[in-house]
């Protein structure tokens, strides 16, 4: 097949090993939208039939040479990869590298079912085994052993809600370095979370949890509320008027509450 | 701040002394005291988590048909989280630590044990950093969590509001 045409980073000393790959993968998607015509704001993917790809690259796969800045690690960090991919053991420290590597595991899932094939990794020169191969039921297999789900109640600030293709909502949590970022159940439930910007929110939902950390891998919120404790001394009344005055005619409550407890 | 409270609190918040003259002096000390946490809670702006373990507590002695009422009080007040299986998860690793505790802070009773390790458990898991209750034995576990307070005596951001509760001026 002969090129369409070139992209080509051009400029004083540089050497294509010196590109990161991020740019190589943004600067071609890039080109991909403008060679589609894409119009982001509509099309949520470039179709199959506008897409391009690149050519000169080993027929019957596509091989990218990779050059790495610190190799030896590079290549410790991939083998480690490859170790904890076919491992199917519990043990306690191989799930730590497990939750590290879940994110690109799932990238590369998706990358391989969506081209329908699957992704190896190899060291150059050498006729040994790819140091992993990653099909697409590879995520699969590997959060069944790591993620848990569950209904529950996640408190935090909404800091931003939308979404061109998929309803979002980034959330801060308290304890959590990285925002949260949350789907969204339903475009009612987005308006009205954007009403509520920068604001103290408490989203029930369904989780999927790391587990042993229980670090929120995803959240899907399905509703949300603000309780706000308000003054005291009302807050009590609104209580008592609501039922709590029932407790005037128990006469000892620890007592009763010891019982309870029994 | 995200605090956790036992259901104990607001039934000591929301005492009436006329109604209960045997314990009078013993429950007149502890509503000051629920009061002063609830004012100290609501100044530093803090979310109040009530597990919904604790809420069940609270209705045991609330007519049916009020029930509903005094949850939909207590949610509009309160974060009410459920104890979901993180929780499950927690309360379970509290169990094991509870069997390594020295024994005079040990509880005599598991059922009791299994009541305040699920309201504990329920807090923690839903972001609580602090958690106030009366109880010494349930401070004392929630303390292998997050921090345990016990109600405050008196207000160190307010030297006046204590005597205003007392005489019914707040």
């Amino acid at each position: 097949m002969l090129p369409t045409f070139e992209v080509r980073f051009v400029g004083p000393g540089l050497a294509p090993e010196r590109i990161p790959l991020r740019a190589v993968s943004d600067a071609l998607s890039a080109v991909q939208d403008l060679a589609s015509g894409r119009d982001p704001y509509e099309t949520p993917h470039v179709p199959l039939d506008k897409g391009i790809g690149l050519v000169k690259v080993r027929r019957g796969s596509a091989v990218y040479s990779c050059v790495s800045r610190a190799p030896d690690e590079a290549i410790s960090n991939l083998s480690h990869v490859g170790l904890l991919l076919s491992s199917t053991g519990d043990h306690g420290g191989e799930e730590d590298g497990l939750v590290a590597a879940l994110r690109p595991v799932e990238s590369l899932s998706d990358v391989a079912r969506s081209i329908g094939s699957r992704v190896e990794v190899s060291l150059v020169n050498h006729d040994g085994p790819p140091l992993f191969v990653i099909d697409k039921d590879a995520f699969q297999r590997i959060s069944s052993r790591l993620l848990m789900h569950g209904d529950t109640t996640v408190i935090g600030r909404v800091e931003r809600v939308g979404g061109a293709t998929n309803m979002r909502c980034m959330m801060r949590v308290p304890g959590r370095r990285r925002a949260l970022h949350c789907d969204v159940k339903g475009n009612d439930l987005v308006r009205r979370l954007g009403q509520h910007l920068y604001e103290q929110i408490v989203a029930t939902g369904t989780a999927t949890w790391i587990h042993r950390s229980w670090r929120i891998y995803r959240f899907k919120i399905r509703d949300f509320t603000q309780p706000k404790l308000g003054d005291p001394i009302e807050a009590i009344e609104r209580l008592r008027n609501a039922g709590l005055k029932a407790w005037d005619h128990i006469p000892d409550p620890d007592a009763l509450f010891q019982e309870l407890r029994q | 701040m995200i605090a956790g409270i036992d259901s104990m609190v607001l039934v000591y918040a929301g005492w009436v002394p006329s109604k209960n003259p045997k314990h009078s002096s013993k429950y007149q000390e502890l509503n000051v005291r629920a009061q002063l946490l609830l004012h100290k809670l609501f100044r530093e702006k803090a979310l109040v988590l009530l597990p919904t373990v604790a809420i069940s507590e609270l209705l045991v002695p609330v007519p049916k048909t009020e029930k509903g009422t005094l949850i939909a009080a207590l949610t509009e007040k309160f974060i009410c989280p459920s104890f979901d299986v993180k929780a499950a998860a927690i309360a379970a690793d509290l169990w094991s630590q509870h069997r390594n505790m020295p024994k005079d802070v040990q509880y005599d009773k598991r059922h009791v044990l299994r009541a305040d390790v699920m309201i504990v458990a329920s807090a923690y898991a839903a972001g609580a950093s602090d958690f106030y209750s009366h109880d010494q034995k349930c401070r004392d576990l929630a303390k292998l969590l997050m921090k345990a307070h016990d109600l405050p005596t008196d207000d160190p951001g307010d030297m006046f509001l204590k005597n205003d509760i007392l005489s019914g001026d707040v």
